[in-house]
């Protein structure tokens, strides 16, 4: 088996993603871009008595919201993407990013087998998993790319 | 007699076998004399350039543009990001993330100049480099969109996506 194929059979609970930002419906909405800036998150998972019932991200913001004035009180509830899509920890690497790249999903939501969130899998934690296993080819890079076309001292 | 010399990926400079970076560009290039299986994402990530990334045009505004212009094209473009160009030089790169960190209740869009919430003077990559650029700035520097410049001078982006979706394919 190549090492692509059993990377992408890896299960989800291999990879090291971050602890979901976790908030309920009724939370106002400039409650919840306060703690996504001072977190520096681009999504968080929404729910209602521990089960997860939507998701707001950066892309809500920036396409729906940030130019029309909503009221900051806002329940993020009324804002959120829902139902959402979610896939269990259990769930292969490769059948993830299937269903991130058919649904054009940047983040998608991890939960447990009780459906409450467990973590958010991102691109950015896929690649990030993905150069864990290329070590040599992916970090030994000079710090900038800078090209000079003459030899030092020249 | 000739020697087969070690092609410089960044600059195209014949090297000596065995020299540890480039003689004309001081790129590091010993891991191309030294011989590695190659299959696979490894030689995806190794023999790839960044235009096997399908860069695609990057929306471009200038320096004096609003954050509410900004928004607005991004919304059309349905983009993540946009370029901020001066003339034809790169200044900036306003992401959506840099939109959520730098707006809020004190800053109306419309007043909000672009130049004070873009990050200056982006690195960038070529099309031609490897395809281990892009997937170095995208994990040592966490940079989800990378500019790149074509060799018409136009400028495109690539984005962790394509990059995930280049080595899974």
């Amino acid at each position: 088996m190549s090492a692509k194929t059993q990377t992408l059979r890896e299960p989800l609970l291999h990879v090291d993603m971050l602890a979901p930002l976790v908030v309920d419906e009724t939370t106002p909405y400039s409650a919840v871009l306060q703690r996504m800036r001072e977190l520096n998150r681009g999504s968080v998972m929404v729910c209602r008595r521990e089960t997860v019932t939507g998701v707001f991200t950066e892309r809500d913001y920036l396409y729906e919201h940030c130019l029309e004035g909503v009221a900051g009180d806002t329940p993020i509830g009324k804002l959120m993407s829902t139902p959402p899509v979610t896939v269990k920890v259990k769930t292969a690497l490769g059948e993830a990013i299937e269903l991130m790249h058919g649904k054009k999903f940047r983040n998608l939501p991890i939960v447990d087998d009780k459906d409450r969130p467990h973590g958010l899998l991102t691109v950015g934690a896929i690649i990030r998993y993905l150069a864990e296993k290329f070590p040599a080819e992916v970090m030994n890079q000079p710090p900038t790319f800078q090209v000079t076309k003459d030899a030092e001292g020249a | 007699m000739t020697t087969a010399g070690v092609i410089c990926p960044d600059c195209g400079h014949a090297n000596l076998p065995g020299e540890e970076d480039c003689s004309a560009c001081h790129a590091p290039i010993s891991v191309l004399s030294t011989p590695q299986p190659k299959q696979g994402m490894q030689a995806k990530i190794l023999e790839g350039t960044v235009a096997d990334l399908a860069p695609r045009p990057a929306t471009i505004v200038g320096k004096d543009a609003t954050v509410a212009d900004a928004v607005k094209l991004m919304r059309e473009q349905r983009s993540g990001c946009v370029l901020v160009t001066n003339g034809r030089a790169l200044a900036g790169i306003f992401t959506e993330r840099d939109l959520l960190l730098g707006s809020g209740p004190a800053r109306d869009p419309s007043k909000t100049r672009l130049a004070d919430l873009m990050r200056k003077d982006p690195d960038f990559l070529r099309e031609d480099q490897p395809v281990a650029f892009a997937f170095n700035k995208m994990t040592a520097h966490g940079q989800h969109h990378v500019p790149v410049q074509r060799p018409n001078g136009s400028w495109a982006l690539v984005s962790a996506r394509d990059l995930l979706r280049y080595l899974c394919s």
